[in-house]
């Protein structure tokens, strides 16, 4: 049998039904999918470790080197190798080189769009090594921030600055012999024991005036002889019942109009007592003005206290101080990396679609939730090597997340260490960054078992220089740091110190060197409370006792004569005007205090007076009444 | 755009065309649940992928979606009620806290009361819209396209520019 061929109504030939899938555009998305595969697969690994040194050095200012990149797609991990981190100060060496970084996330988390990284290691990290080559180093940009921050830490520089007098010049100085004449001169007009009594005669001349002004507003000696008159004028008639009840009705307003008067004056009498009292106690605060006069020229002219706490916060103030700012900037730049704390109350984020009109998104229960990015466990091995400042350090850093209210579970890491090649040992490091709560709470300890202290200088004068050569210690800190409020304690402990002793003065070098050879182990305990812009520093130290048991057998006796000499001359200095301001004082409680004790006297007579005639008034119409009784009750032949 | 442009000229082209009436009434039953869904979601990639894979005429969908969009706007005073009411139904509250807390599904944003209720309405009317469309094509074929041809007009159109242009870019790419 013939085909027939089936033909279109132009005479073209009927096409082909085409099947169901659109094969035409399979192949070209299985060729892209292929080509994303092969980038992956060959290209993103590489292009991702560019990325990060590129971000990496941008965030560093130096520049930052990744040895390797290996990501896994399906395991959704990824390893990063051999990371430099340039020193930017030093750019031939690296201020950190790790070993190796390697995390694996979770799917489940990242199928919700959460990063979870369940387990991460962080291998062989080493501080300070050398660079194959020197790295490059991006310009430094001076922000507004870091003046914010300059401005900041002023405080803790200030109290640095402050404990920068070194107590052994001091010491030097002292036994040299002072000159306290000069330097008294030069603080003539600065005597804050001066200037206030100045202050204060200025003041009591106001005030002076204002009482004149308030005693002009009280009843005048005329008033009160024409009230005199008035009280001698009334008369109380025996006999008329109406004339005595309108005599009553008359003494009773004028005793008010009197009683109005008195008040007055009492009032003002008790304010001028206060004033005087007030003016009376001022002329006693000027010895304090004149000891911390005292305590300025002393200071000036370093006359040493013999407090052992203030002698040892001298001795290590300022190395102290330093650490605390120190501390501060590191603070200060690991909490731009802290999640800050959500307030309650405040919107919860979340992944809503944007509305259209109406719609109303609903909440179901939460069983599965996780923040945004958490690592759960982070494992740090190390090993100690020959090269840079490296050591054998394990321990685990937990639950880092960008929302610990979520995960109800505060970071922490905890680490222990040695680090031989350095001869230190038996570090414990316990951190913890709680910002599972509204008030964000960092607090940590530091022990380190055994250090060497390299050359420290305490001293380094031209009269005086004291310092360790070398020294064995050990240590444990531990801080609070609650918002802005610091709570640091810390204990050292050094032994085999090699001290370095050199002075100018024989008696200074002698008696430096019997400390030193007394002392025995170093005892160091600090304590810093308070704000970073207000900080109260404490330092304790056995170096300060002996120091002042030196000090005071040696130059007590000079030092109390010294410091005699300087009271009785600040003393002698403002005896004139505090002499004229006591004057001053008395004549104000006088010509003031005089004149109200008269107003008052006249009127309380007055007062006295009226109430007599007031009482005299009464029986007088207590009688009357009586009489009128008796005869109604005649009248009626009772 | 030029696949756009390729795919609308396909369009009218099918619609002109004495078969394939199934791929048009996909391509519009496709855009109508496109153009009811109220934001980009997992469900509008899903259709997408369809779009892409079978053979559905894209430029009826995208066209349907444009016109449906306009209508949606109005309708979803009638979604709000319609998703409400399955969200707070309580015998699903079990399904949707599992959905809820399940990884990807979240995306589709379903707890949303004008996502579910536009949901809903679309694929229950999409097969309505399916077979409507089928019927209308075919009655426009025979009713509307045959009574076109035979007019003066449509002559006088095929002598123009513009059909010369769209019949010389149909012999070049209309092979769809």
């Amino acid at each position: 049998m013939a085909k027939i061929k089936v033909k279109n109504t132009d005479g073209t030939a009927p096409k082909k039904a085409k099947g169901m899938i659109r094969y035409e555009a399979v192949v070209p998305v299985l060729i892209v999918f292929a080509l994303f595969f092969a980038y992956f697969k060959f290209f993103f690994d590489m292009h991702l470790r560019m990325g990060i040194e590129y971000g990496a050095t941008y965030a560093n200012g130096a520049e930052v080197n990744v040895g390797d990149v290996t990501t896994s797609f399906f395991n959704a991990s990824m390893k990063i190798s051999d990371i430099q981190v340039t020193n930017k100060e030093i750019p031939k060496q690296n201020i950190v080189q790790i070993g190796g970084v390697s995390f694996k996330t979770e799917w489940d988390g990242l199928l919700r769009g959460k990063v979870i990284v369940s387990d991460a290691a962080i291998d062989d990290i080493m501080v300070n090594t050398n660079r194959k080559h020197a790295g490059r180093v991006l310009p430094v940009k001076k922000s507004s921030e870091d003046s914010m921050e300059t401005l900041k830490g002023q405080a803790l520089a200030e109290t640095e600055k402050a404990l920068d007098g070194s107590i052994f010049g001091d010491v030097a100085a002292i036994a040299g012999g002072v000159d306290y004449k000069d330097q008294l001169k030069k603080m003539e007009g600065q005597l804050k024991s001066s200037q206030f009594i100045a202050k204060m005669e200025v003041e009591l001349k106001e005030k002076e005036k204002l009482w004149k002004e308030r005693i002009e507003k009280l009843p005048k000696s005329d008033e009160i002889k024409a009230l005199e008159k008035r009280v001698k004028a009334l008369k109380v008639n025996g006999k008329d019942p109406i004339a005595i009840m309108n005599s009553v009705k008359e003494i009773d307003a004028l005793y008010k109009e009197i009683d109005t008067k008195v008040k007055a004056v009492k009032e003002s009498k008790d304010a001028l007592s206060a004033d005087v009292q007030q003016y009376k106690n001022i002329v006693g605060d000027v010895k304090n003005f004149v000891d911390q006069d005292i305590k300025d020229l002393e200071g000036k002219l370093g006359i040493p206290s013999l407090d052992p706490k203030d002698l040892g916060m001298r001795v290590f103030g300022r190395q102290f101080a330093g650490e605390i700012r120190r501390a501060e900037k590191y603070m200060r730049l690991a909490r731009e990396y802290m999640p800050p704390p959500k307030k309650p109350g405040a919107a919860k984020e979340e992944l809503t679609p944007r509305e259209r009109e109406q719609g109303k998104n609903y909440k179901f229960p939460i069983t599965t939730f996780y923040p945004k990015f958490w690592l759960k466990r982070a494992h740090i091995n190390s090993k100690a090597t020959q090269g840079g400042f490296s050591g054998t350090i394990a321990g685990d850093i937990l639950n880092v997340t960008d929302d610990p209210k979520v995960i109800g579970k505060p970071a922490e890491a905890k680490l222990s260490g040695d680090f031989p090649n350095s001869d230190i040992h038996g570090v414990l490091l316990h951190a913890v960054v709680d910002h599972t709560t509204d008030v964000p709470v960092e607090k940590g300890t530091i022990k380190v078992g055994a250090f060497p202290l390299q050359k420290t200088m305490l001293s380094e004068s031209s009269d005086v220089t004291f310092g360790f050569n070398s020294a064995l210690g050990s240590s444990v800190l531990t801080a609070e740091l609650k918002e802005e409020n610091l709570d640091l304690k810390f204990n050292a402990n050094f032994a085999k110190i090699d001290y370095l002793v050199d002075a100018k003065s024989s008696k200074v070098k002698e008696i430096l060197t019997n400390i030193v050879k007394s002392i025995g182990p170093l005892d160091l305990n600090g304590s810093a409370v308070g704000t970073w812009k207000s900080m109260d520093l404490g330092l304790n130290t056995n170096l300060g006792s002996e120091l002042q048991k030196a000090l005071k057998a040696e130059f007590d006796n000079q030092m109390k004569d010294l410091k005699a000499k300087l009271r009785a001359s600040v003393e002698e200095k403002i005896k004139g005007q505090k002499d004229k301001l006591e004057a001053q004082v008395k004549g104000f409680e006088e010509k003031i205090g005089v004149n109200l004790r008269d107003k008052d006297k006249a009127i309380e007579d007055l007062k006295g007076r009226l109430n007599e005639e007031k009482k005299k008034a009464g029986s007088k119409q207590e009688d009357k009444l009586k009489d009128g009784a008796k005869k109604l009750l005649k009248g009626f032949k009772f | 755009m030029t696949i756009l442009i390729k795919q609308i000229i396909n369009l009218i082209k099918l619609l002109h065309s004495e078969t394939e009436t199934r791929p048009i009434a996909w391509g519009v039953s496709l855009g109508f649940i496109l153009g009811m869904t109220p934001a980009f979601s997992l469900q509008t990639i899903l259709v997408f992928f369809c779009l892409f894979i079978f053979r559905i005429q894209i430029g009826a969908a995208f066209l349907s979606a444009f016109f449906f969009k306009f209508i949606a706007f109005f309708l979803d005073p009638v979604f709000h009620p319609i998703g409400a009411l399955v969200l707070e139904a309580e015998s699903l509250k079990g399904i949707f806290t599992t959905l809820y807390n399940m990884p990807i599904v979240p995306f589709t944003r379903f707890y949303n009361s004008i996502v579910m209720g536009s949901g809903v309405v679309s694929i229950i009317l999409s097969p309505v819209v399916y077979f409507l469309t089928k019927v209308l094509v075919s009655k426009y074929r025979t009713v509307v396209v045959a009574r076109v041809a035979n007019t003066k007009y449509w002559k006088l159109f095929k002598a123009t520019a513009i059909y010369k242009w769209y019949t010389s870019y149909n012999n070049l790419y209309g092979e769809a």
